[in-house]
């Protein structure tokens, strides 16, 4: 087992950042949310949710963020009648038609975090739906988890979702990362199936693990690599560091992305913590004066969290003055001698106080 | 590691017939053989048939492509078996220092309890292991041909200036000025740099302050000159501190480094006379990065670097024209060229020549997450 172990590390070492390129899965993220079936075309604004299925009357969609804008463009022979199912879904939102004539009709599902309603889409129209919890777009206090580095104790993770699911107040979950241990489709496959004994919707940016096999296997299963949205006032950022840096493109969204969250409360999350907190050791990103850059960008942006994963412990330390915590405590291979069991954080957040306190859950 | 065996194929296809007094044919004059025990001139070497090009090349071939597995495979298929058991017991005590370094860390899961002891373990028996590697395939693809010596002398007085081209994604600046200057005096070094891009005000300075404990020094009245000394050995033990300033204009933040290392290089003819022209260097060191971030008041973030370098060179040319070429690998993440992946360092090929007496070439080319190439001239006093 220790032999298997060794091979297992060695091999992973050699692998991080194989796979697509983070230049790749940036290009890939800017395709996400966008689609056309017949003589209708959708689009999701900020690339928020995969569209997983789009065929004549009905669409399917994985969301990445609680709030979500649709836009449907139809043609004079579009079909009219649509079911539209939306997964990874708070279980309070609600579809409000923005413009157009449409109409629109609840269905209910069996799966709290799985949507259902009944379009119909007038022909030759623009119409944008919005679907959101009704106090998505009012700032005040919130609860969020942030769960990361889950790995190979996929089989065990029901008991921390049960954790979650014990407290009705935190809204959604957060990951940085390595959901998967190999990054396979089946792995996704089974973790998609675990969500299910999840009240909540759960929101992640990718790790090291989860792009290793590459072939866009996470693009095709939970949509966007990287991406920015608002709620409640909070504004919340993911950022793909899989390969131990982050993307120049990426980048460029992160400007936009730091000017839109520099006068609310921001909480930024990647895989990798830019910098160690344990230098010897250095597992963070590859370049130093990458990591300076990048916490530079976001002193400067006045973000108020950092959040990262890929060490297997939880480290709460500052970089330039953001109050930073490292949370692996999904499971996979756990550092022994921190004193911690499987853990898992939450996030009260106050966006009007620009306030935030940080705990941590363990699984004993 | 490919692009090694690339060059050792093509010096290997023109390998020129090696004469019974060891000239090549080239313009370098022979090294003057002390006798039947000189490291350039291997016992019962005159009787021994010279390799072929296509059992040099296989000699190469295996000492790189299956050299994990078969430890001085170059030097067995050349015959040299003595080598080969030296070579298999180097790259043994490198993997064996690897796994013992490797197991704490893999049973903790990378506790910060286990790392500053293991990890430099680590990194240290990659050193060897890689060092051994590389001496194989020096063997397999220079012994039997006219060695380079160790520099003629030990100047006490050097100025560089280069122009740097660093090419990386996450930064705009690209071209670069730089000056370095090296004065030593008995066992003392004291070194200093300026780097500066033009174009967006990247500046970097650094001061070195070293003691040699052992090896060649400047040298005064009583050494020999080069032509009396032909068994030169550039092996040294350095211990420096240093101090790096580098500022980030455009990025808003400035870092400051103070450092220490302990730098030793052998001649490798020391280890076996088929390695004679070579030379490896171990160093390791420890560092403390302070950040200021312009746009946070308060302290500076601080953060460990762990220091540590291996490389691998050989001597070219001798006397007064003379030079180096060395292969190296820097474990420290926060230079120019950053970490190649994951938690590795860069690896890189540093070299420098000596036309005259006075005056020569220097050139870097390395790669991380970022390129960076140096050129530059170099006087020497």
């Amino acid at each position: 087992m220790k032999l298997f172990r060794f091979l297992l590390y060695i091999s992973l070492l050699s692998i991080i950042g194989c796979g697509d390129g983070p230049g790749q899965r940036a290009d890939f993220d800017e395709t996400i949310g966008s689609a056309a079936a017949g003589d209708t075309q959708i689009s999701v604004r900020d690339g928020l949710a995969l569209v997983e299925v789009m065929e004549a009357g009905r669409l399917d969609l994985w969301l990445s963020a609680p709030t979500q804008e649709i836009t449907f463009t139809t043609g004079p022979s579009a079909v009219s009648d649509w079911d539209l199912t939306l997964r990874n879904a708070p279980a309070d939102s609600v579809l409000s038609i923005v413009t157009g004539d449409a109409t629109a009709v609840a269905v209910t599902t069996g799966l709290p975090t799985e949507k259902h309603w009944h379009l119909r889409l007038p022909p030759d129209a623009v119409t944008t739906v919005h679907i959101a919890p009704p106090d998505a777009g009012l700032a005040g206090p919130i609860r969020i988890a942030m769960l990361s580095d889950i790995q190979e104790a996929m089989s065990q993770v029901q008991d921390i979702f049960a954790r979650i699911n014990d407290d009705p107040s935190i809204r959604f979950v957060l990951s940085a990362g390595d959901i998967t241990d190999n990054g396979s489709a089946e792995e996704y496959d089974r973790f998609r199936r675990e969500l299910g004994g999840l009240h909540v919707p759960f929101y992640a940016t990718c790790g090291n693990h989860d792009v290793s096999i590459g072939d866009m296997i996470w693009h095709r299963q939970l949509g966007r690599h990287s991406f920015h949205f608002n709620f409640r006032g909070a504004a919340f950022t993911l950022a793909d560091s899989a390969d131990a840096t982050i993307d120049p493109k990426v980048y460029r969204w992160l400007e936009a992305w730091l000017d839109d969250g520099r006068d609310r409360w921001h909480l930024f999350i990647t895989h990798l913590p830019p910098v160690d907190p344990n230098g010897v050791r250095n597992g963070s990103f590859s370049s130093r004066r990458e990591a300076a850059k990048l916490i530079s960008a976001l002193a400067g942006g006045a973000v108020d969290l950092a959040v990262f994963g890929h060490i297997h412990t939880h480290v709460a330390y500052t970089l330039g003055g953001i109050e930073c915590h490292i949370s692996g405590g999904g499971g996979g291979w756990p550092m022994r001698w921190d004193g911690l069991a499987r853990h898992f954080l939450t996030m009260d957040i106050d966006p009007v106080a620009q306030d935030h306190d940080v705990k941590v859950v363990e699984i004993q | 590691m490919h692009w090694i065996l690339l060059i050792s194929l093509c010096l290997n296809s023109v390998n020129v017939p090696v004469e019974e007094n060891g000239s090549a044919g080239n313009t370098t004059p022979p090294a003057k053989v002390a006798g039947p025990s000189s490291p350039q001139r291997r016992p019962g070497e005159e009787t021994k048939a010279r390799p072929t090009p296509a059992r040099r090349t296989a000699a190469a071939a295996l000492a790189l492509v299956p050299g994990v597995l078969v430890a001085g495979g170059g030097h067995w298929i050349l015959g040299d078996t003595p080598g080969a058991k030296k070579i298999a017991v180097l790259k043994g005590a490198g993997l064996a220092t690897f796994v013992v370094g490797f197991l704490p860390i893999l049973y903790s899961n990378a506790s910060d309890k286990v790392m500053h002891a293991s990890y430099p373990v680590v990194i240290g028996g990659f050193g060897l292991f890689a060092m051994a590697t590389l001496a194989d395939l020096y063997g397999a693809v220079f012994s039997g041909r006219p060695p380079g010596t160790a520099p003629a002398f030990v100047p006490s007085l050097e100025l560089e200036q280069h122009w740097m081209h660093v090419s990386d994604d996450q930064f705009a600046y690209d071209q670069f000025w730089h000056v370095g200057l090296t004065g030593r005096i008995g066992g003392a070094r004291l070194r200093g740099d300026f780097f500066h891009s033009p174009a967006d005000g990247n500046t970097r300075m650094a001061v070195e302050a070293a003691w040699r404990f052992l090896g060649p020094r400047p040298r005064n009245a009583e050494d020999p000159g080069p032509e009396q000394n032909p068994d030169r050995d550039g092996s040294f033990l350095e211990l420096s501190a240093g101090l790096i300033r580098h500022e980030f204009l455009p990025e808003r933040f400035l870092v400051t480094t103070p450092e220490c290392f302990l730098l030793g290089r052998m001649d490798l003819r020391r280890m076996h006379p088929s390695l004679v022209g070579s030379f490896a260097e171990l160093g390791a060191g420890w560092g403390m990065e302070f950040t200021d971030f312009r746009d946070v008041d308060g302290r500076l973030d601080r953060s460990q670097l762990l220091l540590f370098q291996v490389a691998y060179g050989l001597y070219l040319g001798s006397g007064e024209r003379s030079g180096e070429v060395k292969l190296f690998y820097d474990h420290r993440p926060d230079d120019w060229a950053g970490g190649a992946q994951g938690v590795l360092g860069f690896f890189g090929l540093r070299g420098r020549f000596y036309f005259s007496r006075h005056w020569g070439v220097d050139w870097l080319a390395e790669r991380g997450t970022a390129t960076r190439v140096m050129l530059g001239a170099v006087f020497r006093y």
